[in-house]
């Protein structure tokens, strides 16, 4: 992990959207670095917030959608004063994003080639011949066989994981320091996902590039991030690396979801986590996992602060701690 | 323990152009045995629904048979039908699609019984069903849209369970809800299988769940079943090439 200045900065950054009656807070209070060439998991359940704090990034926040306090500075430059044309500057050559659905994310109507000749002829006056190699090139280094002939083939004539390898071939082709990736496997099989979660780990290697990566998938992220950012209704509850997560898991939030994910001997029962999650709007005023959680006590009805507990661990509750168990 | 699904040699093609064919479902066999949960894992295409839907005469087999409790849907009379669909009800992956929007949950959970929903026979077993899948009985008048993801699978599967189903058939059932939440589906499933010496087939991609969950499993690739037996045992030993392959890509989730 070289270089000082993070590639994402979010500060007390909080989104909202527009309600009948004002503002209603989606995002509140997030502080977290996404440091140069560090791979970063941002993990929660739906309403978490998690993919709207990733497009805040891009500047692709939904119309209804604002900031409403904090900053969020992108390789040192605060957001707060770009304009279109600086985003569109950034989208693809400094930051570049792969989503979830292949499909709907590709064009039907246009060959796999031309969309991503077309992400380079935006940024580079270059000619159609130079960037239909430099596209031929990436796609064979995102593992497409035969991109001479895949090249020219529309999205519906390749399958899932060939699509999701075009959308990470039209990711990187510029070369972008920071990769945002919202769930980029879960709608794949298994066996594809295994071969998408090494390619993007192979290619952050080779490069060195920050990787954003949002899941709600733990198994996923144990196989890849060096650090973990739990969210849960809207605001992170836990930070920390990976390995430390999975040993010690402070939050009971997090306690729950790795234990929910966990397979039991045959006929042993399920685990999870009571209740269900909170939709933005009906949070409670204090802390907003306390209405799920079988460590809560009167002191839970104040909003907890993010407290550090050690050197690289942060926990937003007031009675964090591994020992204690159902 | 009486033998109650019957799949022989069922295929599925379909036409693919130039002649060619499609094999969604090539000569698969096998039973499940009543108080069974039955596992299919497999990924996409591999014609796991497909199977799924021909024992719900959602789709007709090009070739081979189904049969519970000894009723071939495809070759019966229609009163034979009749009571073939009341025996076998399904639970859809997706509990945000497989319920009409505009229908309040009591209507909804009791559609398939004769009878107004408003008449007050009606209503005792309304809460009867939204009781046994663990929903207050006062959510019957409420639209999906007004409960979470989870709670609407149980809707669904109170819905199932109106008729007194003998297999159920579970096609995805938690693959669309978060990962806190699908256990208590799951625990849902499992002890409603226990109360009620329920049959269930159980359609997955997640190897971990079709491990706790059923009894034995067939592991399906490319329209055929390439390897069945105990899943703690399959998963443990792979024969097969790509039974291997699809236990290894799993990605583990160390202990806490």
């Amino acid at each position: 992990m070289s270089g000082t200045i993070p590639a994402i900065s979010y500060r007390g950054f909080s989104l909202a959207r527009t309600v009948k009656d004002g503002w209603e807070p989606l995002v509140t209070d997030l502080n977290l670095d996404i440091l140069s060439g560090e791979v970063v998991a941002l993990v929660g359940e739906s309403g978490s917030g998690k993919s709207l704090s990733a497009l805040a990034c891009l500047g692709l926040l939904p119309g209804r959608v604002r900031r409403s306090s904090g900053s969020l500075n992108l390789f040192g430059s605060d957001t707060s004063t770009f304009t279109e044309r600086d985003w569109q500057g950034i989208r693809g050559t400094q930051v570049s994003m792969v989503f979830q659905d292949p499909m709907t994310s590709l064009d039907p109507c246009f060959t796999v080639g031309s969309q991503i000749v077309e992400t380079i002829r935006a940024h580079r006056s270059v000619k159609k011949s130079q960037a239909r190699a430099r596209v031929i090139e990436i796609m064979d280094h995102v593992g497409i066989p035969d991109p001479q002939r895949r090249i020219d083939a529309y999205p519906h004539e390749l399958s899932g994981g060939l699509r999701q390898r075009v959308m990470i071939a039209a990711a990187l082709v510029m070369e972008p320091k920071l990769l945002i990736a919202d769930e980029p496997t879960t709608a794949l099989d298994v066996t594809t996902q295994a071969s998408i979660v090494s390619l993007v780990a192979r290619l952050q290697s080779e490069s060195g590039m920050s990787v954003l990566w949002i899941t709600h998938d733990l198994g996923v992220v144990a196989s890849m991030a060096n650090r973990v950012a739990v969210l849960y209704a809207g605001e992170l509850v836990e930070l920390a690396p990976t390995k430390q997560l999975f040993e010690g898991p402070q939050h009971p939030y997090t306690i729950g979801l790795i234990k929910s994910a966990q397979v039991h001997n045959a006929g042993q029962p399920f685990d999870f986590i009571s209740g269900s999650v909170v939709e933005p709007g009906h949070w409670p005023a204090g802390c907003r996992f306390a209405p799920r959680c079988s460590r809560a006590s009167s002191e839970c009805g104040v909003h907890p602060a993010v407290v550090s507990a050690g050197e690289h661990l942060q926990v937003r509750c007031v009675h964090p701690g591994t020992l204690v168990r159902q | 323990m009486s033998e109650i699904v019957n799949v022989e040699s069922l295929c599925k093609f379909y036409p693919a152009g130039r002649g060619q064919v499609h094999r969604a479902v090539d000569q698969v066999s096998f039973t499940v045995t009543e108080g069974e949960v039955f596992g299919i894992v497999g990924e996409s295409g591999s014609g796991k629904t497909t199977v799924a839907r021909s024992l719900l005469r959602l789709t007709e087999p090009t070739s081979g048979s189904v049969r519970v409790a000894g009723i071939d849907p495809w070759a019966a009379s229609s009163e034979a039908r009749r009571q073939y669909r009341e025996a076998v009800q399904v639970v859809f992956q997706d509990p945000y699609s497989s319920m009409d929007p505009r229908m309040r949950i009591g209507s909804i959970v009791t559609e398939g019984l004769d009878g107004s929903s408003r008449s007050a026979e009606m209503k005792i077993k309304i809460a009867a069903l939204l009781d046994k899948v663990g929903i207050p009985s006062s959510y019957a008048t409420l639209f999906p849209h007004e409960l979470s993801g989870g709670q609407r699978q149980r809707v669904a599967i109170a819905r199932a369970l109106a008729l007194n189903p003998r297999v159920l058939v579970a096609d995805e059932p938690v693959s669309a809800l978060d990962v806190s939440m699908r256990g208590q589906v799951l625990n849902l499933l499992m002890s409603l299988q226990r109360d009620l010496d329920l049959t269930i087939v159980f359609i997955s991609h997640d190897l971990g769940i079709v491990q706790q969950l059923c009894n034995r499993v067939a592991v399906m690739h490319q329209g055929k079943i390439v390897e069945m037996g105990d899943p703690v045992h399959i998963f443990q030993n792979p024969e097969d090439e790509y039974t291997k392959r699809l236990v290894a890509s799993i990605p583990k989730v160390p202990s806490a």
